[in-house]
């Protein structure tokens, strides 16, 4: 505890020892005095023999001291002193520094939250979904109960937890309560029971589903996902055991599910009631995925999935023909949901390195100028016996200070910049799994980058200074036409850094803008904007067949039709963008198609005859369905211009037929799967593209699939749950109400869901791209800026250096155009040379790039040259400005400045 | 900067005088260098402000402590006294400083080249 009693008597010690030396030098005189001497000259001879007193009383009191932190807090007064003094470079350096920590922070909260903690689990990063690879593709909903027996019922595995299965479908959520509400659309995931237990979930409140519960003629049991809850019920912790009704069938609530257990877009989940006796190995609509064990990748997992298909061809593959050649193939659900956006966050964060760099070269510059013009203090500091690496602590100590604050105020800004940028991503790819805030471990990052470039810059000047002699350091502060070399050397070789980095990622944005200019002007073979959409989805319970269903739509499209302001109305099984397009088996009669069973695939799309005219995809031949292709007629067909090269390629599709084959096998014919049909091509239209978020930017590249369009009048019992979607003369958002209102007069138990544009819609799917570009640019902006600021910093320092010398060749006769030459001397090659090396540098940016772009190739030259233009142009101006002022440089004023 | 004191002594000279002196008698600052100057015959420049720290750092230690007190000739004064501990240090400090001094005499003895 001494330490402690010393730190508070340290005042008095200080008293004591200041009193004694004062009593010293006293007794001294007196005794001199007393020996003969005048008190003046005992005076001065008595501090002589004593020595330098305040030297005494430095070293005496240094005893006591802790020296480090007394220093420490020294520095810091003074520093704060000094940025306070310099308010101007200190907004400057914390600005710029601040804002590369806020982007750094925002940036990697989003790959954080987004990425490394995707699912509310662990286990959740972990998450395989099961493909069946056949000569068609991979498809993900064909496993049958038995199959996923098969692969689920092993004992032990060697590279998974475990299995599950589950089955979407959305339902009608109604409820008896207190508090009636109208009916809602929601979606409904049937999942097997062990499903929580695989991703380690426990409810938050009541239970999740018993094995007993997961069997055919189990109980209605439900549970509520976190949002649902909180949207629907309030919240209310009673509702657990209330009974709610989906499709018009009570069931019982037994739980609630945390905010970020919502897999497989469910809001309720209901047990899957397989029968582990069923042997029917033809009703394939599961979705059967995996928990790899750690540390299994996705591509270690392969040879085991490779055995279990092996075992199913080799027991079934006699009885079933399909298994021939079966292959699982695992797709990895966090990669796949993330898509594009992963790469973009990858591109970003480099421009948030780029950028960091910049800025730090930037702080670096600032700092060296800065320590250049204090050379005169420090001249003194040293001449009064300073040592070196004290003031090279001392500026550290500064820089640390600045980078410190630049670092709180940067994350301060990420924090409430974090909610803006989310925004802009679209809710697919971080929507509902994840959770993403200000993560400490952002804040922590963000402020140790800061605290290193903090250390990194603050020993360039103070190495700086303290390489140069005392006498350097003393001459600068008189004289001011000394050119001092190392520190203009250091300056350049920042700036060109600068200069170089700005050029990456002024590249980058550039060549984002190219690709979403030519994504936006793709032609997508319909046009999204004034469209409204919407879905209705008729229960089997109110509209039992076809002709309901029929006489429903027809009503409602005829109602909505004579509304004020709309222009068309259609209805149509998939809209074209934000949804993926069915696919369905057919056939051509009399050919048999080069597949191994003779069928063949393609996009099938159910549509009334209006649909065309509402999206606007032309006619290229043949005619547009009517009214009259209904069920007593002839069965027609429409298909693309994709089909009709693909399977016509000769001749014309037009009066050609094609055979919708039954998905389930030619047996059995239900509701949603109708009997095999012959229908005859009447009309080709123009290709129109599928777009939506899940597509990456690669995709399209991609040729378009060939379609099918059949009429809805001919199928209405396929077409229960049906998209609306009608042509405004305004702004379509301004209808959704009364399309609402028309829809619940014919029906009042009936919920109209998902009502958004399809400009909407189509822009969802160029979600990574915009966000790309967008932060690019304002990224680039600031790069820009930022190198300007560098160069300017150059060539303004120069011109005041070198003001006399200017002043004297004016004098001389030098002419304003040589003192510009002399001055863009000092910027041109920096210019150039940054230019180059950015030039080489964003050849490796594009190649990380290249899957990012669309219709622009990497090393696009008309980009490389615009941008060679662009940092040119800002670069001389920044050269220009501190160059004019040297040709104002009056010769008198110059001469006279010393 | 620190061992000003000590650009004609080496480390830890001057403390050992001092101690020494102070094991004789308590002694106040002025009278302790004007002792040390005194018995080294004025052979040792010692700078009289120099006593300070090294008192100050001996004092830090605890192998001294000090009082004001009126001294004889009626001026107020700060006297050290030795403590135990520093009398202990003094003691280690010497035998430590004669087997040093033997060695370097030895080194310096004529004739041995």
């Amino acid at each position: 505890m001494s330490w402690l009693k010393r730190l508070f008597s340290r005042r008095r010690l200080y008293g004591d020892l200041s009193e004694e030396i004062r009593e010293h030098l006293e007794e001294k005189v007196e005794e001199l005095v007393a020996g003969g001497m005048s008190r003046k000259e005992a005076a001065h001879a008595a501090r002589r023999e004593f020595g330098n007193v305040t030297h005494t009383e430095e070293d005496g009191r240094a005893v006591w001291r802790w020296a480090w932190l007394d220093d420490l807090f020294m520095d810091l007064r003074y520093g704060v002193r000094l940025l306070l003094k310099n308010r101007s470079f200190t907004v400057v350096a914390v600005s710029t520094l601040g804002l590369g920590i806020a982007a750094a922070a925002v940036l990697f909260s989003i790959f954080v939250g987004g990425y490394i903690h995707f699912g509310e689990t662990e286990q959740a990063n972990r998450v395989a979904l099961l493909g069946q690879r056949s000569a068609r593709g991979l498809s993900l909903l064909r496993f049958s109960a038995p199959e996923y027996f098969d692969i689920a019922g092993l004992q032990r595995y060697r590279s998974f937890d475990g299995f599950f299965a589950i089955r979407g479908l959305s339902v009608t959520l109604s409820e008896n309560l207190a508090r009636p509400e109208n009916p809602e659309r929601v979606q409904a995931v049937r999942a097997s029971a062990n499903i929580f237990s695989l991703y380690g979930t426990s409810p938050i409140l009541g239970r999740t589903f018993e094995t007993e519960e997961d069997r055919p003629g189990g109980p209605n049991v439900a549970i509520l996902t976190h949002g649902l809850w909180k949207r629907r019920f309030g919240g209310d912790p009673a509702i657990i055991g209330m009974t709610i009704k989906l499709n018009d069938i009570p069931y019982t609530v037994i739980g609630i599910v945390p905010p970020r257990f919502k897999h497989w877009g469910a809001e309720i989940y209901i047990p899957l009631e397989l029968d582990p006796a069923s042997n029917n190995r033809s009703e394939r609509n599961l979705l059967v995925a995996a928990i790899t064990k750690k540390d299994f990748s996705v591509e270690q997992i392969k040879p085991e999935l490779e055995y279990l298909a092996h075992r199913e061809e080799a027991e079934y593959g006699a009885a079933h023909p399909e298994y021939a050649g079966l292959v699982y193939e695992p797709v990895d659900v966090r990669k796949a949901v993330l898509g594009d956006l992963r790469i973009a966050l990858y591109i970003l964060m480099g421009a948030v390195a780029m950028l960091a760099l910049i800025t730090s070269a930037n702080i670096a510059g600032l700092l060296v100028a800065r320590a250049i013009a204090r050379a005169g203090e420090i001249g003194t500091r040293l001449v009064l016996g300073a040592m070196p690496a004290r003031l090279a602590r001392q500026f550290l100590t500064e820089s640390i200070l600045l980078s410190a604050i630049a670092g709180v105020a940067g994350f301060v800004a990420g924090v409430f910049a974090l909610k803006p940028i989310l925004a802009l991503i679209p809710a697919h790819y971080i929507g509902s799994e994840t959770d993403i805030h200000a993560s400490p471990t952002a804040f922590l990052v963000s402020v140790s980058a800061a605290l290193l470039i903090g250390v990194l810059f603050g020993l360039a000047p103070a190495l700086f200074i303290s390489r140069r002699g005392v006498s350097t350091n003393l001459q600068q502060s008189r004289t001011r036409s000394v050119t001092d070399q190392g520190g203009g050397r250091i300056r350049a070789a920042l700036a060109l850094l600068e200069m170089a980095l700005a050029f990456v990622v002024v590249m980058g944005a550039g060549l984002m803008v190219r690709t979403y200019r030519q994504v936006v002007s793709m032609d997508l073979g319909f046009h999204p904007d004034h469209v409204l959409t919407m879905r209705v989805a008729l229960p089997e319970s109110r509209y039992s067949g076809g002709v309901e269903v029929a006489n429903f739509f027809r009503e409602l499209l005829r109602g909505v039709h004579s509304m004020p302001g709309v222009i068309d109305v259609s209805a149509s099984s998939t809209r074209p963008a934000g949804e993926g397009l069915a696919l369905h088996d057919f056939s051509i009669p009399g050919r048999t198609l080069n597949t191994a069973d003779g069928t063949a695939r393609a996009g099938y799309r159910i549509i009334t005859p209006e649909y065309f005219a509402v999206v606007r995809t032309p006619l290229q031949r043949g005619r547009f369905f009517t009214e009259q292709d209904s069920g007593g007629a002839s069965a027609v067909a429409i298909v693309n211009e994709s089909f009709e090269q693909t399977y016509f390629p000769d001749s014309n599709a037009i009066g050609k037929q094609i055979r919708l084959e039954n998905p389930n096998g030619t047996g059995t014919s239900t509701l949603e799967s109708p009997p095999n049909q012959v229908s005859q091509i009447v009309g080709v239209v123009r290709d129109s593209r599928q777009i939506g978020w899940w597509q990456g930017t690669r995709e399209l590249y991609n040729s378009i699939p060939p379609e099918i369009y059949v009429p809805f009048w001919q199928h209405p019992e396929a077409g229960r749950e049906m998209a609306l979607l009608l042509r405004t003369q305004a702004d379509p958002g301004n209808l959704a109400d009364a399309v609402r209102r028309e829809v619940l007069a014919l029906d009042g138990k009936q919920p109209v869901y998902d009502v958004q544009t399809l400009q909407a819609l189509a822009d969802n799917a160029l979600g990574p791209t915009r966000l790309c570009l967008v932060i690019l640019g304002v990224f680039a902006g600031v790069a820009l800026l930022t190198a300007c600021v560098g160069l300017y910093a150059i060539a303004s320092y120069s011109v005041t250096q070198r003001t006399h010398e200017i002043g004297i060749r004016m004098a001389l006769g030098a002419k304003q155009r040589d003192v510009l030459r002399l001055v863009a001397r000092e910027g041109m090659p920096v210019i150039v040379v940054g230019l180059v090396a950015g030039l080489l540098a964003s050849f490796g940016l594009a190649r990380l790039m290249s899957s990012l772009l669309y219709g622009v190739p990497p090393n696009d030259g008309a980009t490389l040259l615009v941008v060679s233009v662009i940092l040119t142009a800002t670069g001389m101006l920044a050269v220009y400005v501190p160059a004019r002022r040297a040709i104002s440089v009056d010769p008198m004023e110059a001469l006279r400045y010393e | 900067m620190k061992n000003r004191e000590q650009r004609d002594l080496f480390p830890g000279a001057l403390e050992m005088m001092i101690l020494r002196t102070l094991k004789r008698q308590p002694l106040h600052g002025y009278a302790l260098a004007q002792h040390i100057k005194r018995t080294s015959n004025d052979l040792l420049q010692i700078e009289e402000g120099s006593l300070y720290p090294a008192l100050q750092r001996l004092l830090k230690e605890e192998l001294v402590k000090a009082e004001w007190s009126i001294s004889s000739t009626n001026r107020r004064v700060r006297s050290y006294k030795l403590t135990a501990k520093g009398a202990k240090h003094l003691e280690h400090e010497v035998s430590r400083f004669e087997k040093m001094l033997e060695g370097i005499t030895r080194v310096l003895a004529p004739g041995e080249l």
